[in-house]
């Protein structure tokens, strides 16, 4: 009978990225690489704990965007054809390293995992993961959550609080579209809560979100449980927030896990480090290098001298890094139950991502952790949401706090110098999409409706926090600039010609099929 | 210029001077600021007319070069720091510059800190400018703050005022509230010399987020040591009284919980490494911007390169601002080439 409870929650998100117009477009392979080095992995390994038997709970969300991606099918062509570029390229490469036996088991390695990585999502899921995570929630053992329909920050929609609405119900007919079930849970994006907000996911059907440490510990009244128990708010929708003993382990700089000397080093990929001529077809086609996710050398230490990458030893370390973090929560438990008059529940959520992509070896940890806690834990079980609140059925009411997970803990990472300059844009095609959805609410023709479900769409994209996100961190600015405008000038062109009556057939067919994010958008959501 | 030399006394002195308002409110730097400005335009700065800020030439992307621009550190005295513009990016030009409609949003950024934007509408606009011409200069766009926490405000019965000193054309400010859990709302205006205040727009009623604990506690909810399980929740540690947490709120509160180590992932698009160790570090760096007006078909160069205009005659440049003396002349020469004018600005920067 365990002490105390691990609620694992891993956030999956991808902005949508789709361009058809391209025959090659960088940004799409941030979702090449993480169906690669991140979801299939765990995909693998949810497998594995269900033929063995090992039971599991873990908590994914797959935000509406990243779904609609995976559904995609010129997406998922895109994606086989980098794999099988990735395929060929991994066999020249063991072909390339056979005399160097350090770099050819790493060499192997990867051939391996392109192999079956094809495996998996051609035979097995037929190009279409959400169907594996449908299945291992049916199954019970995998809680798929919702997010923001296109992860807009909320707690800026404040002046706009249509605009949360929006973002809350397009993502729940998403997901019901993907799911065949309504979701129970949200991950707010960024944590984003603004006290209130959760009327409306209250509206939705939703019975829980997920705050930051401060979302409740800093709610009034005090929490009496801290962060180790879910709180109601007034609307009567739980709240969990997050743990940062947990979190410290895994993101710390200076503690984390993934700074291990042993684990795969990130920025030494064979894209930048091998001879051009020969990587030259698996980088971008305009010459320009990048990633290939093949990387042959160890973070070996702070300075620029790095080894060999030995997978086993890797493997091992995460190993003995999945025991000290089980090890680390149970005395953790041991030590709050004293405290505590109910069992604790230890709220550690991360981004997906940060397993397999950043952190190469994350996927191992969770694995090695998930049968650590299976196999050899008295102390510590893990736990879904629903089943915690059944479990506990009477919690404290509280209002929990202005909160988020980003730097600095509110919204200044999305409103700030780089990018502010968007929210009167985004504020104002928000009035114009609700005077739309308010006096269009039966319209009159087919292009009309067409045309309104195009302006939600447009509207819906550029709330996109993801762009205030590059802009303020620099990364691809150009890019995030263009979308946003984009979308902005779309919807206000739309805008106009439905109010002037002087819709444009032939652009509208052509930004539907550009913009083409939840065919079966529901613009009254707006009013 | 020598300003950072000077002793604050002497800084004083010469702020008076230049008919700067009650300048011991201020910092050294923000002081330093507002004298260059005056001296600069040779009239007050608070009359400066439709100078705009924009920007952007994307810079390299060297992590030096990136000086985020933050607004300068809250204080807790009573006055809040000199206000901060935001730039705009000068790509913007496919969006509107405004809407035409007079309104003032103001949203929340952290528990001290709000940011606010307004648009103004065609006549209101040219009413403000009659405004301020009737007064000939000696009007002031401002920003009153209310702290209307907890009342139904009627215009007057506000808890706490102060004004701001704003740009009109700037079109957006960072204001700096201070107190975390109070109800604010700002009224955009001008204030004239008889201490009339013209109002432009209202604000909405914003709340700022809580930075500490709250003292309400459920009676049915209720546990022996809440410091204990704050602490263990990732609070401020054992033993700290409320009091003292307060006083150490800010530097412990960001610390702990939102350091970038336990902050969110940088996410899959981030070109930074989750747990790149580093010994500890500090970057810094500057930025200028440069911005201005003519008439818009006239011809606008920067230190002999030309700078681009906004239709509307508007233009502002945003560079990396080196160490040393920067010199910097602007020179705007009319369409018919007849007119010429100069305004130069020179910048001293060292950074140690």
């Amino acid at each position: 009978m365990a002490q105390g409870y691990l609620m694992l929650v891993l956030h999956a998100h991808l902005p949508y990225i789709r361009h058809p117009e391209h025959q090659f477009f960088l940004e799409e392979s941030w979702l090449f690489e993480a169906i690669t080095e991140t979801y299939i992995p765990l995909v693998k390994m949810m497998d594995r704990f269900l033929d063995e038997k090992v039971d599991f709970r873990l908590t994914m969300s797959c935000t509406p965007t990243l779904a609609a991606m995976l559904t995609d099918g010129l997406l998922q062509e895109r994606y086989v054809q980098h794999l099988n570029r990735l395929i060929e390229l991994s066999e020249k490469e063991v072909d390339r390293t056979r005399w160097q036996q350090e770099f050819n088991r790493t060499a192997c390695m990867y051939r391996k995992n392109f192999y079956e990585a094809r495996e998996v999502f051609c035979n097995q899921y037929h190009r279409n993961l959400t169907l594996a995570l449908k299945k291992f929630q049916d199954a019970g053992k995998l809680e798929v959550i919702t997010c923001g329909a296109t992860h807009g920050f909320l707690p800026n929609m404040e002046t706009v609080k249509h605009s949360v609405k929006g973002q809350v119900k397009i993502a729940c007919d998403a997901y019901r579209e993907v799911f065949q079930r309504s979701p129970r849970g949200i991950w707010l994006p960024e944590c984003g809560y603004n006290p209130g907000d959760d009327k409306i996911l209250s509206d939705n059907g939703i019975q829980y979100f997920f705050t930051d440490t401060h979302g409740i510990l800093h709610g009034t009244p005090r929490p009496k449980y801290g962060v180790f128990a879910p709180i109601y708010c007034p609307s009567g929708v739980a709240a969990f927030a997050r743990d940062i003993e947990s979190s410290k382990q895994v993101w710390s700089a200076e503690e984390g896990y993934p700074g291990d000397f042993d684990y795969r080093e990130f920025y030494r990929d064979i894209g930048y480090d091998l001879e051009y001529d020969y990587i030259r077809p698996y980088i971008s086609p305009d010459g320009l290098r990048i990633n290939t996710g093949i990387k042959y050398f160890k973070i070996t230490g702070r300075s620029h001298a790095k080894e060999a990458y030995d997978p086993h030893r890797a493997w091992e370390k995460s190993a003995e890094h999945a025991g000290n973090f089980m090890f680390n929560r149970e005395k953790q438990i041991e030590h709050l139950v004293s405290k505590m008059d109910r069992k604790p529940c230890i709220v550690a959520p991360y981004d997906a991502e940060l397993f397999g992509h950043w952190w190469y070896e994350g996927p191992h940890f969770i694995e090695h952790l998930i049968r650590k806690i299976h196999y050899g834990s008295k102390t510590v079980k893990m736990i879904t949401a629903p089943e915690y609140l059944r479990e506990y059925p009477k919690n404290q009411v509280l209002t929990p706090s202005f909160s988020s997970w980003g730097y600095k803990g509110f919204s200044e990472v999305w409103l700030e110098g780089t990018n502010d300059w968007i929210y009167r844009h985004l504020h104002e095609a928000s009035w114009r999409m609700r005077e739309l959805a308010i006096n269009y609410k039966k319209p009159s023709n087919d292009l009309v409706e067409r045309a309104l479900k195009q302006a939600a769409r447009e509207v819906v994209l550029a709330e996109s926090s993801d762009w205030a996100f590059i802009l303020k961190t620099g990364t691809v600015v150009e890019y995030a600039k263009k979308r946003t405008i984009d979308h902005i000038m779309r919807f206000t062109r739309l805008y106009w010609d439905i109010k002037n009556n002087a819709i444009d057939g032939g652009w509208l067919a052509h930004i539907e099929s550009i913009d083409n994010l939840f065919p079966n958008i529901d613009y009254r959501a707006y009013a | 210029m020598e300003l950072e030399q000077l002793k604050r006394k002497e800084l004083l002195d010469l702020a008076r001077k230049e008919s700067i308002k009650n300048p011991a409110r201020y910092r050294k730097a923000d002081l330093i600021e507002l004298i260059v400005r005056h001296q600069q335009s040779g009239e007050s700065y608070r009359r400066k007319k439709s100078q705009k800020i924009e920007s952007l030439k994307e810079s390299s992307k060297k992590r030096s070069d990136k000086a985020e621009l933050t607004p300068p550190q809250p204080i807790y005295e009573s006055a809040p720091p000199a206000g901060y513009q935001t730039p705009q990016p000068q790509e913007m030009f496919s969006l509107p510059y405004s809407y035409n409609v007079t309104k003032i949003v103001l949203m929340v950024r952290d528990p001290y800190w709000a940011f606010v934007y307004w648009d103004i509408d065609e006549g209101k606009y040219n009413e403000i400018q009659g405004i301020l011409q009737k007064h000939s200069g000696q009007a002031r766009v401002i920003l009153r703050v209310y702290d209307v926490t907890n009342i139904r405000f009627n215009g007057s019965n506000a808890h706490r005022t102060f004004d701001l000193d704003v740009n009109l054309n700037a079109k957006s400010w960072y204001v700096h509230f201070g107190i975390a859990d109070r109800d604010y709302m700002v009224d955009l205006g001008v204030l004239d010399p008889q201490g009339k205040f013209h109002l432009i727009a209202r604000s909405n009623v914003m709340r700022s987020p809580r930075d500490t604990a709250s003292d309400v506690i459920d009676e049915n909810w209720m546990v022996c040591d809440f410091d204990e399980m704050y602490a263990l929740s990732g609070g401020l540690g054992i033993g700290l009284s409320s009091g003292e947490i307060r006083k150490r709120k800010k530097f412990l509160f960001e610390q702990l919980v939102s350091s970038g180590s336990v902050a969110s992932s940088p996410g899959l698009f981030m070109k930074q490494p989750v747990a790149r160790e580093t010994d500890f570090f500090l970057e810094v760096g500057t930025e200028l911007i440069l911005y201005g007006r003519t008439k818009p078909d006239a011809h606008v160069t920067l230190a002999g390169k030309p700078v681009s205009l906004r239709p509307d005659g508007t233009f502002s440049v945003r560079f990396h601002l080196p160490d040393g003396s920067l010199h910097l002349p602007v020179i705007a020469v009319s369409s018919d080439k007849e007119h010429t004018r100069q305004i130069t600005t020179n910048v001293n920067k060292n950074t140690h």
